[in-house]
């Protein structure tokens, strides 16, 4: 499998539950990850505030999207992050999946304000 | 005894994770492994309904100065209801980098089964180990033991041996330092009693933190369906018609 990256420019995303239509993988896909842009000292924009959350909700599909099961939930927090000096850009949410599935669908959900970020998909 | 699936979920700025198994067996025990950096000590709480098994606070990391630490905390939930299986774990700090590592096994104790747990770490090493339980109960056991090291401050390929040693068998590894916490998880399934201990390397020093533990098999003994399964047959086989 090799990897493939999708990309969006920074975009806004409104308060309340954003669906994620079911798409089908390439073979072999055992992993995926969402990057975001965060915070800050530059852009003070870019999801500023640590009551802002947005979480991933996963479903996967062994079989060609017929039935689903929960892939996992991951919810992340805005507003400055740091690690000494050093700011961290963006937040990283990952799936590491049991086997391999053929679809993947879900939901982003976010809560607390809107947001406005940038980010990536990688699929693997 | 065999281990049955394993799943996990990770972020970097995150304040949850939920992993989750599906299909799951009825009975069998399911082991989460939960490795965390972030900025103040103390491990999350077990999901709800699940038993900590071993929870230290974490390793100060030097490089980024206190109170950032590492820590490696394992949760398990005995005998579970079979299906679908998504623990949620809750980070101390909302914008914590962590690892869920979810592990379903078979041919364990549906009660009890927590055996032995050690820890270990450093805030500066390029190896390092579990620390030593005390002598298991029982012969047969499992042994999951995991590491997280080095958090941030290595680029890409961080170099953790993969399995631990020894006699392990990979469940989980994560080289990429560069965003995500580097870490490993292992098990094994021993035969005869005595004290475990796991060891790793990477390829640079950093902080680091270790734990192990261990979990009693089934026994015959305490099987009550294979019983009244035995009792049927032996009911059946007696039947005249």
């Amino acid at each position: 499998m090799s990897v493939q990256k999708y990309s969006f420019a920074k975009t806004s995303l409104s308060v309340g539950t954003t669906p994620i239509p079911s798409t089908a993988l390439g073979a072999g896909v055992s992993s995926l990850q969402l990057k975001l842009t965060r915070r800050t000292s530059a852009d003070a924009t870019i999801w500023p505030s640590a009551a802002v959350t947005v979480t991933l909700d996963l479903q996967v599909s062994y079989d060609g999207g017929v039935t689903w099961v929960e892939a996992g939930k991951v919810t992340a927090a805005g507003g400055l992050l740091t690690m000494g000096a050093t700011e961290i850009a963006f937040t990283i949410i990952s799936f590491r999946f049991a086997a391999n599935p053929t679809h993947v669908k879900g939901s982003i959900i976010v809560a607390g304000g809107s947001l406005v970020t940038a980010g990536s998909l990688l699929v693997n | 005894m065999a281990k049955v699936q394993s799943t996990s979920t990770s972020g970097y700025g995150v304040s949850s994770l939920s992993p989750s198994l599906s299909g799951t067996a009825a009975g069998n025990l399911a082991v989460l492994v939960v490795i965390w950096a972030q900025p103040q000590t103390g491990a999350p709480a077990a999901p709800s309904g699940w038993s900590t098994a071993i929870a230290p606070n974490g390793f100060t990391t030097a490089a980024f100065g206190s109170p950032y630490c590492t820590g490696a905390a394992i949760y398990y939930k005995e005998n579970i209801a079979g299906g679908t299986l998504t623990p949620t774990v809750n980070f101390v700090n909302s914008s914590c980098a962590g690892w869920a590592i979810l592990t379903e096994y078979s041919g364990y104790a549906t009660a009890s089964s927590l055996d032995q747990t050690a820890s270990n770490g450093s805030t500066s090493a390029s190896s390092g180990n579990s620390g030593t339980t005390g002598t298991t109960a029982t012969a047969n056991e499992l042994v999951v033991a995991a590491v997280g090291c080095c958090g941030f401050n290595a680029n890409g390929a961080n170099g953790i041996s993969d399995p631990a040693s020894s006699g392990y068998s990979s469940v989980f590894v994560n080289q990429d330092g560069n965003a995500l916490i580097p870490c490993e998880v292992s098990y094994k399934e021993i035969s005869a009693t005595g004290t475990q201990t796991a060891s790793w390397s990477w390829s640079s020093s950093g902080e680091y933190a270790a734990s192990i533990a261990t979990f009693k098999a089934a026994t015959a003994a305490a099987s009550i369906p294979n019983v009244v399964k035995m009792i049927n047959q032996a009911v059946n086989r007696s039947r005249t018609y």
